[in-house]
């Protein structure tokens, strides 16, 4: 390790020094080689992938000197202890799962950035302030079917019945066997009780890729999150309507599933289309169509179909809008075609405001550090909505990446990477010599 | 003053008197069916209702219209706002009226219209707005591949500000406007940097604030 790092754009020496830079992207490729499926990185949401992952940088962290721990949902915490204990945490990290054939730095250059930090402050002398890393587990939605931010969401005794009997993708066990397999502690998880007191936290950051072309088309390294888009999910909507012979019945004796299903569709995308012209902040997605195989056949008018549904927005009244529109035409296609949908219990993720009082520290970090930075909010979902969304002040550090994300073509030049990381690092550092704190 | 000034500052009042013009300067922008982003958005829907300026608006369209020197024989509105003006407007010029839908509806040469029309009829399409007229070229390939002829599309107000716009036959263009409503203190000085630097370069303004850059 250098000496006290230095850097060649401040006096206040914020920049990684060389040999941080050289450990991230050290970790970055062990990483990819462990996760590697061929296609892209996997690495599966309380699976075997995920832990080695975990434990890959547990080891890093252990041969640095950095105190570590799992708790009971099998979050890795990484530590680096404050001069004063009785001072609240400054904590940072992100999650190491990915999608099935993802990308390498999606949640992963967050906990790489934030050993880094951790390594640098160590390096500097213990801050007032206790500092921590968070390694989260299973934030990536796509493993089990709808629900996601699962490790940060146990933080706060935030997991519910649905959460444990989620399916997996391939239909042979629950997030709760995976769980089990990891050696989380589901008879605590399941009481609801909360891991740790939010009051634990000072303050919460995660550096995270950007999954949108924003940063690409403004020609900024960095960005900084003002908010989340909250999510709404109806994992499996189910649309009956009377199965029939293709032949034989007439079109206005028939109940059709899927020409139901697809009216709802045309109808929600055209009230999207409106909504935008509008300036409301709204996604709809629809996908995960099935008919059933056992008895679906292109000679029968379909009676069953079913179908995820999912919207995301940052604002909570377009949410709820958007909820209520959603159910009056089901009612209203139901009438007109003789269907009915289920739409069946929604997950529903909070929209959620990063704190000002973080935005204004880390701005002020690119300010000293002369990095240029875009404000911005975030369109994809992130851990750090549940850490704001418990009263923890929270801020993301978003990086350049070209190519889009939850693919494997994710493309972070290390030169931003770094730039972020340093602006991690002087905000972390930062936060843990104030002794005042970030809540309003 | 040329009738094409008098035209445009009367239909910019119009606009501002109704309340139809909404400017964003922070937030999220307006997103537009082809994915523009703008920080400009005109509610046309609000002019239908009030006699004094629907009748303004036919009296200056029909004069707009006139002034086409090829000769037409039939007046096309585009589903669903271009509708009550064509309609209003065939009127007013004892012209025969067709509606033109936005898709298809079964077979045949009319299938995409409301009215009947021989082919060879000479129509000018009517609707209310255009923002890059890529909706109006839908209609006039519809009026083409049922065998007629568009000699001009008409709208109330036209953008006119994303690349490779046509020029179409237009009361206002969105400068006409916006100089109406700066001079009635519309808006602020913000928003009317916003829409200066949306105005100078529409396609970079939509790329930077998360819409399409280019068709």
């Amino acid at each position: 390790m250098d000496d006290a790092p230095t850097s060649e754009r401040t006096t206040r020496g914020f920049a990684l020094p060389v040999a941080l830079q050289q450990l991230s992207i050290d970790l970055f490729t062990q990483l990819r080689e462990l996760s590697w499926d061929g296609t892209g990185v996997s690495r599966e949401t309380y699976g075997a992938s995920e832990t080695a992952a975990f434990e890959l940088v547990e080891r890093q962290a252990r041969e640095a000197g950095l105190e570590t721990e799992w708790d009971a949902a099998r979050n890795l915490i990484v530590r680096l202890p404050g001069q004063n204990p009785d001072l609240a945490t400054v904590a940072t990290g992100s999650h190491l799962d990915s999608v099935p054939e993802g990308g390498n730095f999606d949640g992963a250059a967050g906990v790489v950035a934030g050993l880094t930090a951790l390594l640098a402050a160590k390096d500097r002398g213990a801050p007032a302030r206790s500092m921590a890393l968070y390694a989260l587990r299973g934030e990536e939605s796509a493993w089990f079917g709808g629900p996601c931010y699962f490790g940060s969401r146990a933080l706060f005794g935030g997991l519910k019945d649905d959460d444990f009997e989620s399916p997996h993708r391939n239909g042979q066990k629950t997030l709760e066997d995976s769980m089990r397999e990891t050696g989380a502690n589901l008879d605590l998880l399941k009481s609801g009780q909360p891991l740790i007191d939010p009051a634990h936290f000072a303050c919460w950051f995660e550096l995270h890729i950007e999954q949108g072309p924003v940063l690409i088309a403004r020609d900024k390294p960095v960005g900084l999150v003002t908010g989340i888009r909250g999510n709404t999910r109806y994992r499996r909507v189910v649309c009956r309507g009377e199965a029939a012979h293709s032949g034989a019945v007439p079109r206005w004796l028939r109940h059709d599933a899927v020409l139901a299903m697809s009216d709802l569709l045309v109808r929600i995308d055209e009230h999207w289309r409106v909504l935008l012209e509008w300036g409301e902040d709204l996604v709809v997605t629809a996908g995960v169509v099935e008919t059933n195989p056992a008895e679906h056949a292109v000679s029968r008018v379909p009676g069953e179909v079913t179908f995820a549904l999912e919207y995301r927005s940052q604002d909570p009244k377009t949410l709820e809008s958007f909820a209520a529109l959603l159910q009056s035409e089901c009612e209203q296609v139901g009438e007109k075609r003789g269907v009915n949908f289920a739409l069946g219990p929604p997950s529903v993720t909070t929209p959620a405001q990063m704190s000002p009082n973080i935005i204004a520290l880390i701005e002020s970090i690119c300010t000293e550090q002369k990095i240029d930075y875009e404000i911005m909010p975030s369109g994809a979902g992130h851990d750090s909505s549940v850490f704001a969304n418990a009263g923890i002040p929270a801020g993301m550090i978003f990086v350049r990446n070209d190519k889009g994300s939850h693919n494997p073509h994710e493309a972070m030049d290390f030169d931003d990477f770094f730039l972020a990381a340093e602006i991690l690092n002087g905000a972390m550092q930062r936060a843990a010599q104030n002794t005042e704190g970030y809540r309003p | 003053m040329s009738s094409a000034t008098s035209w445009a500052e009367e239909t910019a009042r119009i606009i501002v008197e109704n309340h139809c013009l909404y400017i964003r300067a922070q937030g999220d922008p307006f997103f537009f069916s082809s994915g523009w982003a703008s920080p400009v958005f005109i509610d046309c829907k609000k002019l239908i209702s009030d006699p004094k300026s629907r009748e303004a608006l036919v009296r200056m369209a029909i004069e707009c219209i006139s002034s086409v020197t090829e000769e037409l024989s039939a007046i096309a509105g585009c589903e669903l706002t271009g509708v009550p003006f064509a309609t209003l407007i065939a009127d007013r010029l004892n012209l025969p009226l067709s509606l033109v839908c936005k898709q298809r509806k079964g077979f045949g040469r009319l299938a995409q219209f409301e009215g009947s029309f021989e082919p060879g009829e000479r129509f000018v399409l009517v609707d209310d707005l255009a923002t890059d007229g890529e909706s109006e070229s839908v209609f006039e390939s519809a009026l083409q591949r049922a065998e007629a002829k568009v000699i001009g599309t008409f709208v109330l107000i036209d953008y006119n500000v994303f690349p490779n716009s046509r020029s179409l036959l237009s009361l206002a263009k969105l400068p006409d406007i916006i100089a109406v409503a700066e001079a009635a203190d519309y808006f602020g000085e913000r928003e009317l940097t916003e829409i200066q630097s949306f105005t100078a370069d529409a396609a970079q303004w939509s790329r930077r604030h998360g819409g399409i850059g280019a068709l």
